[in-house]
């Protein structure tokens, strides 16, 4: 019997071929066709972290706190109190959102307009809300102004960011992930400030600053121009 | 008498991952034929790759990463066939994304070639995805599917021919030749 693959293609065949390579070549070459910038930025979050855990000799966790309410007017300095932990988190728990995708969504531009101001009430915050975590509104307080908004979906999580702007042009992303704190957070620097604690990462000229806020994950990702203890400011201040 | 050689393989070079993250993603797209769902796969397998030291057999990080890739979206398969079936997403749904400007002829032929190489049968398709969408050699994608370097080239073949009958499905051009 003769195999399918004994029998020579004609020269129709050859052709279909050859439009089906041509067909598949442009799909490849399509810019589009390329790794979105948020999965990009999640791998490369992954690779770091993962590289600076061969370094470390062993792994430390930071100790679990209760959070208080902070004041505001003492923030700053409670914040800076103490650097107790240079610790590193592994993965997150499986069918968690990566948290390197939470970070890379925040650095996109936002895709709708501010959150309206809510009047009338301290500390002052914006009409957006995770599960009832409110988003601070820094105008009066740090004069970073809420400039728009975008609601992404990660791993099957809501995750809302606020975009601010300084009056000298610098942004940053406010992201609160829904439901239970993830895992994950990006090896760097743990800053205790009264009952909480947060990561401060440095990677690719950008610093990112991560703690959980009433049972949610929050991330403040800004350029590293922005300095670490306006972030830590802002942070404490910000849920309210 | 010597010893037999053992070849212990050089660790994965982590450093360099990100250079091969645009050629995943597409051979993922092309596996799964979502783009959503190609961007799990590749995170997948990059928290995979770097959950620990890798050692490799030969100098082709990427090989040895198309091979994670399918391997890991193979047991991504086998997983969901053992669940209770869910509604599906319409065909051809995909989200919106504002990102990027685009020309919506472009991007629907583009999506729609991802989409047919995702319906060849599994041979075909790992044949096609190695070469004509990750640019293996027909000897690498040989070696990364257990296979002869001919049977490759076959399979490449008749993917593509299969790829052109599916995109341009005129009655003189499409192959007589049944697919197998």
């Amino acid at each position: 019997m003769t195999r399918r693959d004994d029998i020579p293609p004609d020269a129709a065949e050859l052709a279909r071929s050859e439009r089906g390579r041509e067909l598949v070549a442009e799909a490849v070459a399509d810019p589009r066709s390329m790794a979105p910038a948020a999965l990009r930025e999640s791998i490369e979050q992954e690779r770091a972290r993962a590289a600076a855990s061969a370094r470390a000799p062993a792994r430390r966790r930071f100790r679990a706190q209760r959070r208080r309410p902070l004041a505001a007017a003492g923030a700053v300095a409670a914040v800076l109190v103490a650097v107790v932990v240079v610790g590193l988190i592994g993965g997150g728990e499986p069918g968690e959102p990566a948290f390197g995708r939470v970070v890379a969504v925040s650095r996109l531009a936002p895709e709708r307009p501010a959150p309206a101001v809510v009047p009338g009430v301290a500390p002052a915050r914006l009409n957006a809300s995770v599960e009832g975590l409110h988003f601070p509104d820094w105008r009066e307080r740090f004069a970073w102004e809420a400039t728009g908004r975008r609601d992404d979906r990660v791993g099957g999580r809501a995750v809302t960011t606020v975009a601010y702007r300084n009056p000298r042009g610098a942004t940053l992303g406010y992201a609160i992930v829904a439901g239970e704190p993830i895992g994950g957070a990006p090896a760097g620097e743990d800053v205790v400030g009264g009952d909480e604690t947060y990561r401060v990462a440095h990677a690719a000229g950008r610093t990112t600053v991560t703690w959980t806020q009433d049972g949610h994950t929050c991330v403040i990702d800004a350029p590293s121009t922005v300095p670490d203890a306006k972030l830590l400011e802002l942070a404490s201040w910000a849920n309210v | 008498m010597s010893a037999p050689v053992v070849d212990a393989g050089r660790l994965l070079d982590t450093d360099t991952l990100g250079d091969h993250v645009d050629r995943l993603y597409r051979a993922a797209w092309a596996l799964c034929g979502s783009r959503a769902d190609a961007e799990d796969l590749v995170q997948d397998t990059f928290a995979r790759v770097l959950a620990k030291p890798r050692r490799v057999h030969n100098d082709n990080d990427l090989a040895y990463l198309l091979q994670v890739l399918r391997n890991t979206f193979l047991s991504a398969r086998r997983t969901a066939s053992r669940r209770v079936a869910t509604v599906a997403v319409p065909e051809g749904y995909e989200p919106v994304d504002h990102s990027r400007e685009r020309r919506p002829a472009d991007v629907a032929e583009t999506r729609e070639v991802f989409g047919v190489i995702a319906g060849l049968s599994d041979k075909f398709r790992d044949a096609l995805v190695a070469v004509d969408v990750v640019g293996l050699s027909y000897g690498e994608a040989a070696a990364l599917l257990r296979t002869k370097e001919a049977t490759i080239a076959s399979r490449v073949f008749r993917a593509r021919v299969q790829v052109a009958d599916a995109m341009d499905p005129s009655p003189a051009a499409t192959s007589a030749r049944p697919a197998s």
